[in-house]
């Protein structure tokens, strides 16, 4: 399936981790492409920026942020944009995407992605911030739905309603965390299949995967354990919604060796080689809720 | 240990709340020192403004699901800090250092983008702690210390001088010459020899045994990043006058000066520095200087052909 997207298709690839820059610089990995964190390295030298540019010399690279706070009613951090416009003018990514968040207000920020209330408010408000956003840094971005532990009874629609709007009002990209739907279906009592078919494929520039962890009957995106089998499914699924889509699997806690995060990274581009078979092996992508589409 | 509860009231439960208060309201219940339940304990009716906020189900109230947030608010900024200063946080042990941040985040919430700056105050906040129990005296120039090193592993990168570009003056011009130290590379004055016991602290860390015994100082201390890795040495006395003044951007001819023997009647005006003891200052002066240009520590703010 031929999807019209303003980013190139960059294959699959993993989170660009300190724990593997040896690994990485002094050999071959199986890997088509990283993501880099922004914030490791704006306003930041030494080695971490000697790393970066080493790898982007032989890689594509994406950046990925975790401090726009786009969604927060502070005034939006022109330091902040400044900061990343040079990066990104110093390192020539692919293409730079953030969270659809909120990290902090009055002037705080938690360091920590929580969720909004999806209300035509907050809709609004985000809209005028990406577009401004994508004016300071002179490119589209795009952004990525959170997981979420919490619901906010002011909401006026669903989430999937109010991140496909987003996209739509603000004409920006979309990372598609397959992970996040799986466990905010999981802690919200969705089916993340509805979310997945709300979205417009033409919007999703990436995919994320990752692990989730468990705290009593929440389960929260800790990226410290590998892939579930219902994500698995469910980015089945969103293949053969969505057509082919640069994917990226994420390790953040508990990081283990290079060559098990690249072969979760293959186990990916295998799925992508035919979206169209279903494992019997893999689980429902409700975590057995709800039954086969 | 008592911990001081500076909040405000929550504004929860205000069914007119815009998007500014419905985030005012969550923040102050996740950044709440003792978390979401003591928080909602304290004041009237703020369990039920909680309820009107946010929605719980089978699955977690309401305020388990808040109770999420704060925790990793609190986890997150503290495991940052730890890994800044990670022999502070041993010397102070589990217990302490947590009520420590739980403190400072009260004193000092993140305000910048990047975890990187979250525990710029933290050495001053625990040399205002100096002496309380488990608070050794020298507890502030440590954190002092490796607040710096971490400063000098990330700074942004910058040219340094080299060997060569000093081979490229004229001799007759050295004497023009200024540096500026180049981003990350500081001098520190610590009251306290830490420098003497860095190691002996970080075996103490790793094994949790007693905490070593810290000289008196003072010790003046350049700290520096070189081939990519954050370092530090305690300077001698001479030494680290004359590396203060290059970083004050003094012109090389006074560096040299401050190498000079002392001279008893020099108010008589009748004092006459040797030829020798010049040429022996000068030689401290240009051994110091290529010792720090090496370190890559220096950048030319004014080459000699800049100079008049």
């Amino acid at each position: 399936m031929a999807v019209d997207r303003p980013v190139p298709f960059l294959g699959f690839g993993i989170g660009l981790r300190r724990e593997h820059y040896r690994e990485i610089l002094e050999g071959e990995p199986r890997c088509d492409f990283f993501e880099a964190i922004s914030e490791n390295y704006m306003e930041v030298g030494g080695r971490a920026r000697e790393v970066l540019l080493a790898v982007r010399e032989r890689f594509p690279l994406v950046l990925h942020g975790v401090s726009l706070s786009i969604g927060s009613t502070d005034p939006l951090d022109t330091g902040y944009l400044r900061a990343l416009r040079a990066l990104a003018e110093d390192v020539a990514p692919e293409w730079v995407s953030d969270h659809l968040c909120w990290t902090g207000v009055g002037g705080h920020n938690a360091h920590d992605l929580l969720p909004l209330p999806y209300t035509e408010e907050a809709l609004a408000h985000v809209v005028e911030r990406v577009r401004r956003v994508q004016d300071a840094l002179g490119r589209r971005i795009a952004l990525e739905n959170v997981s979420s532990y919490m619901t906010y009874r002011a909401s006026e629609m669903p989430e999937w309603e109010f991140v496909a709007r987003v996209a739509e009002g603000a004409d920006c990209g979309l990372l598609f965390d397959v992970n996040n739907i799986f466990v905010s279906g999981h802690n919200h009592g969705f089916d993340p299949r509805t979310y997945l078919e709300a979205i417009p494929p033409e919007r999703v520039w990436q995919i994320h995967l990752a692990g989730p962890s468990e705290r009593g009957a929440l389960l929260l995106d800790t990226h410290d354990s590998p892939v579930r089998d219902e994500v698995w499914e469910l980015y089945r699924l969103a293949l053969l919604r969505f057509g082919p889509v640069s994917t990226i699997l994420e390790r953040d806690d508990h990081i283990p060796p290079l060559a098990e995060v690249l072969a979760e990274r293959d186990h990916a581009a295998r799925i992508a080689d035919h979206p169209d078979r279903r494992s019997p092996n893999r689980g429902s992508p409700t975590g057995g809720q709800v039954c086969d589409p | 240990m008592e911990i001081t509860d500076h909040r405000p009231d929550p504004k929860v439960g205000d069914p007119n709340l815009d998007l500014a208060g419905v985030q005012g309201a969550v923040w102050e219940l996740i950044v709440a020192p003792e978390g979401v339940a003591k928080a909602l304990e304290e004041g009237p009716g703020r369990r039920e403004a909680l309820a009107a906020l946010l929605a719980g189900d089978e699955r977690a109230t309401a305020e388990e699901r808040l109770d999420v947030y704060a925790n990793m608010y609190f986890f997150r900024i503290k495991a940052a800090l730890e890994e800044d200063f990670p022999r502070t946080a041993a010397v102070l042990g589990e217990a302490r250092w947590h009520n420590l941040v739980t403190d400072y985040l009260l004193a000092h919430p993140s305000t910048h983008w990047s975890l990187r700056w979250v525990g710029r105050r933290l050495p001053a906040f625990v040399r205002a702690r100096s002496g309380r129990e488990g608070f050794p005296p020298w507890l502030g120039d440590l954190s002092e210390l490796e607040w710096a090193r971490g400063a000098a592993f990330q700074a942004e990168d910058a040219p340094a001088a080299t060997r060569a570009d000093l081979a490229a003056v004229a001799p007759e011009r050295w004497g023009e010459l200024r540096f500026a130290a180049v981003p990350g590379a500081q001098l520190l004055v610590l009251g306290w020899d830490v420098p003497a016991a860095w190691d002996a602290l970080e075996e103490q860390r790793g094994s949790g045994g007693p905490v070593p015994d810290v000289p008196v100082g003072p010790r003046t201390v350049l700290v520096y990043r070189e081939a990519g890795d954050d370092a530090h040495e305690a300077l001698e006395g001479g030494e680290a006058h004359a590396t203060r003044m290059l970083f004050e951007g003094r012109d090389f001819a006074e560096v040299c000066e401050t190498f000079l023997p002392a001279v008893e009647d020099a108010a008589e005006g009748t004092a006459e520095i040797s030829p020798e003891a010049a040429e022996a200052a000068g030689a401290r002066a240009v051994a110091l200087l290529v010792s720090l240009v090496d370190r890559g520590v220096l950048r030319l703010a004014r080459p000699a052909g800049e100079a008049g």
